[in-house]
């Protein structure tokens, strides 16, 4: 069952009694082929993004399969068997086999929509009973929703310090002046960003209304589906050829709209419960991006707002 | 020139129907790109009606889909229509009708161009909720080669203030930044956000662009 990675043969890991460190490796290696950013990714670990240029390992959207399936082929679950669920038998979960025996890894439309770095990707393997939950290795992983928030602050940082750069080097006062009053846009955008990640409570509250609104969304499609299905009902008992057809087509798409309102459900109550709550590393590196933020607003601001003067130093972005 | 919106009639009055741009190029010369089509991966990014109209497809006629596809998220994405992360089977390409559907929401956007060489696939889509814009001649739009010395994402960024530059009269480069709001890219012009739609997109060596400005006073 080994499958051919360059020359070397590798055989597929049983995740059923895998340290989730090896699990965290054999992930990373394996998608290290598809990592533009190759500095990112040789310093990755848990936490590193799979997407992004700055922080993250450079993978790009044309591979984002291509990650789900490189996890699949490298591990082995006891989760084998196919359950039929849904009316119609077309969809179905993974159960434990009934000889007990692992088989091929599948990982099924929608549970890698987390999986934003090699820790959340175990994770997703552990919440899905792939592997045994370990609470102590996933202590330290930091949340989708942290993932999302931290990546907007070093896009955000990435930009403010480019900006700087351009305006350091524009001769003509008043294009100068026009690029600061974008630069002070940003500023502002930076403060506003500080401030709210600074308050958990605060971003916990975004979040939750955010949930509501997407539940109150799923509950409108559930109403729309049993009506649909109550009409469709109806029609079969009146033998109403005419009504059924546009019946089973509206039954059909709503489906598929509910079955991707749960999904971005589960997404939004995912980040709406885990918001107010920050673990250790999550803390540190809000933190950072935030101080990183509020030093260069701070640096720069001054001398960027009040007089042109000559080009300054201006810090690297670091990944962390 | 352009158009930012249309002004519709309806039956509470006159509303103003933003439109939206998303573009999407792929570098065929690209390691991924050169790589063989595995069915199985391939299933992962095609809807059923996709796989039964495309039957095996080339490597370019799959990579003109995908890239629709991108464009297609990008442009929805604009207009709070979101797609999950990875989820390539809820949105559909249908390049014969030059249309691209969101399928949970039945939305449809239109492709509005779409170039193939041997080198690249680049597909630009534009969605106005409630029916399609005015014609193909309203969006800006380009591709080019990353210089060795430059970041493909930085350089997409210049290159499409340099074309905002060029179309906009008495504007400057330096008026002019490309931000982030609410992880949609959006336009800085001399300290205010601008309601433009862009889009910027890098594949391997090549980088592209889009806009949608305002109306012509």
């Amino acid at each position: 069952m080994a499958f051919k990675r360059t020359e070397t043969a590798i055989e597929p890991l049983d995740l059923t009694h895998a340290p989730p460190a090896d699990v965290e490796r054999r992930i990373l290696d394996g998608v290290k082929k598809y990592a533009s950013q190759v500095d990112n990714w040789s310093k990755a670990d848990k936490n590193t993004p799979f997407l992004g240029h700055l922080i993250g390992m450079g993978i790009e959207s044309a591979n984002l399969v291509d990650i789900t399936m490189t996890i699949e082929r490298q591990f082995l679950t006891r989760k084998t068997k196919r359950v039929p669920v849904g009316e119609d038998g077309s969809a179905f979960r993974l159960e434990t086999s009934d000889d007990g025996k692992a088989g091929k890894l599948m990982i099924l439309e929608g549970e890698d929509t987390y999986a934003a770095t090699p820790g959340l990707a175990i994770k997703m393997l552990m919440d899905l009973g792939h592997m045994p939950m370990d609470r102590v290795y996933l202590e330290d992983v930091v949340s989708f929703p942290y993932v999302v928030v931290i990546g907007e602050g070093y896009r955000l940082y990435d930009s403010m310090r480019k900006l700087v750069g351009k305006i350091d080097r524009i001769e003509d006062p008043g294009s100068r002046a026009e690029a600061v009053s974008n630069l002070k846009a940003l500023f502002d955008q930076a403060r506003e960003y500080a401030e709210t990640v600074q308050d958990p409570a605060a971003l916990a509250q975004t979040r939750r209304l955010a949930y509501e609104r997407e539940r109150s969304q799923v509950a409108g499609v559930e109403a729309e589906l049993a009506e649909v299905v109550a009409k469709l009902a109806e029609a079969n008992a009146a033998k109403d050829e005419a009504a059924l057809e546009p019946l089973r087509a509206r039954q059909v798409a709503l489906r598929l709209r509910l079955n991707t309102s749960r999904v971005k459900l589960r997404v939004a109550e995912e980040v709406a419960r885990h918001s107010g709550l920050r673990n250790l590393v999550e803390e540190a590196k809000v933190q950072a991006i935030r101080q990183m933020l509020l030093t260069l607003v701070a640096h720069e601001g001054e001398r960027a707002f009040a007089n042109p003067g000559p080009a300054g130093s201006t810090p690297a972005v670091v990944a962390s | 020139m352009t158009l930012v919106a249309t002004a519709r009639l309806t039956p509470e009055g006159v509303s103003v129907v933003r439109v939206s741009v998303g573009n999407d190029v792929v570098d065929l010369a690209n390691a991924r790109a050169r790589e063989p089509l595995e069915r199985e991966w391939m299933a992962r990014h095609l809807t059923p009606w996709e796989r039964e109209t495309l039957g095996v497809p080339s490597p370019v006629a799959f990579w003109s889909i995908f890239s629709a596809k991108e464009a297609g998220y990008k442009a929805f994405a604009q207009q709070g229509i979101a797609t999950p992360h990875v989820a390539f089977s809820m949105i559909e390409a249908d390049l014969a009708n030059a249309r691209v559907r969101h399928l949970p929401t039945g939305e449809s956007a239109e492709l509005l161009h779409l170039t193939v060489s041997s080198d690249c696939v680049h597909t630009v889509a534009l969605y106005a909720p409630g029916g399609d814009p005015a014609p193909s001649d309203t969006v800006l739009t380009g591709i080019a080669y990353v210089p060795e010395t430059s970041e493909a994402s930085d350089y997409a960024r210049e290159r499409l203030i340099a074309s905002i530059a060029g179309r906009l009269p008495d504007t400057d480069a330096a008026s002019l930044a490309i931000g982030n709001r609410d992880g949609i890219p959006r336009v800085l012009r001399s300290g205010r956000w601008e309601e433009w739609s862009v889009s910027i997109s890098h594949s391997g060596r090549l980088a592209a662009w889009a806009w949608v400005g305002p109306q012509e006073e």
